[in-house]
């Protein structure tokens, strides 16, 4: 009889310890899940954080206007291309920072144009990922770039 | 049991993985925007815009630097120094050490008809490098306008 209770108890060890496991692994995958829902609208908010519109924009002024922010910051321009046009810059040094603007037009009749930016930090040291979604910083770098394209686009309209 | 432990511990661990990279703040120096653009930008008049493309172009090369990127629809010239100064324009470290191992990027508008802005950024930042470059430009444009009118 005590060694039936024994056995008994064993299992029910097992099958509790069986039993956590299975919670163990729903809670995970339900805090992946929870966070795949959560990452989609950042994935969205992404490209609105990176982009403004320029209606009836002067494209060379509207260049001109990237290449004033892009200097002003220390940022080294590695790569260019006309028709798109597209910047990629770099920040100084072998871990850099990397800044990749995308002018498109997205009407042309009215010569409305879309500017993307998008800021790439440099990688982590092995086994290091960078979070989903973007931190208070990078915010405020994509507000920042763009308060003074605005007012460096302005400027370039001015003396024309 | 081993497994549930080993899927466990793998799954609860990804997310301590990753990490947030620390951005520098690229615009902590914005109140002297302005004040560097004046000393970063060279005015030149009476010039046609290719023949200022190639001066700047003669000058990058003065500081021994190799071209990395030219766009002429955008008016934009980058380019790195030689790793070390090869002594192209020995006069050179009269003014500064030389371009080794700095990147400069350079950009022409025009302001006016006939009239442009050229402004050269160097890599680290460095006064002495906006000064050479701004004297090696007009050294380059004086030279031809020199030679052109005694021809």
């Amino acid at each position: 009889m005590s060694t039936n209770n024994i056995t008994v108890s064993q299992i029910s060890v097992a099958q509790i310890l069986r039993l956590l496991g299975y919670c163990a692994l729903l809670v995970s995958v339900t805090m992946h899940g929870a966070q795949a829902a959560e990452f989609d609208p950042v994935d969205l908010n992404d490209s609105s954080l990176q982009s403004r519109r320029f209606e009836q924009a002067h494209v060379e002024d509207l260049v001109s206007a990237c290449f004033s922010v892009i200097q002003d910051i220390g940022f080294h321009v590695v790569e260019t291309e006309s028709e798109p046009a597209v910047i990629v810059a770099n920040s100084y040094g072998t871990n850099h920072f990397s800044l990749t603007i995308n002018l498109q037009r997205t009407d042309e009749a009215s010569a409305d144009y879309r500017l993307r930016l998008m800021l790439d930090l440099p990688p982590l040291p092995p086994g290091k990922s960078h979070q989903p979604g973007n931190s208070p910083e990078e915010i405020d770098f994509y507000q920042n770039f763009f308060n003074h394209l605005n007012k460096a686009y302005f400027t370039a309209r001015a003396i024309q | 049991m081993k497994l549930y432990l080993l899927v466990l511990s793998m799954l609860l661990s990804t997310p301590g993985c990753s990490s947030q990279q620390r951005i520098p703040d690229f615009f902590a120096t914005q109140d002297q925007f302005s004040a560097n653009r004046v000393l970063q930008t060279t005015r030149v008049e009476d010039m046609e815009y290719e023949t200022l493309l190639a001066h700047v172009v003669d000058s990058l090369l003065d500081l021994d630097c190799t071209l990395q990127e030219t766009n002429k629809q955008f008016g934009l010239i980058s380019a790195t120094g030689a790793p070390r100064y090869r002594g192209n324009l020995r006069t050179i470290y009269q003014y500064w050490a030389g371009c080794a191992g700095h990147e400069v990027t350079v950009k022409v508008t025009r302001s006016a008809p006939g009239q442009f802005d050229v402004r050269a950024t160097f890599l680290p930042p460095e006064p002495e490098a906006d000064r050479t470059f701004k004297l090696l430009l007009e050294r380059s444009i004086a030279q031809t306008r020199v030679s052109e009118a005694s021809s």
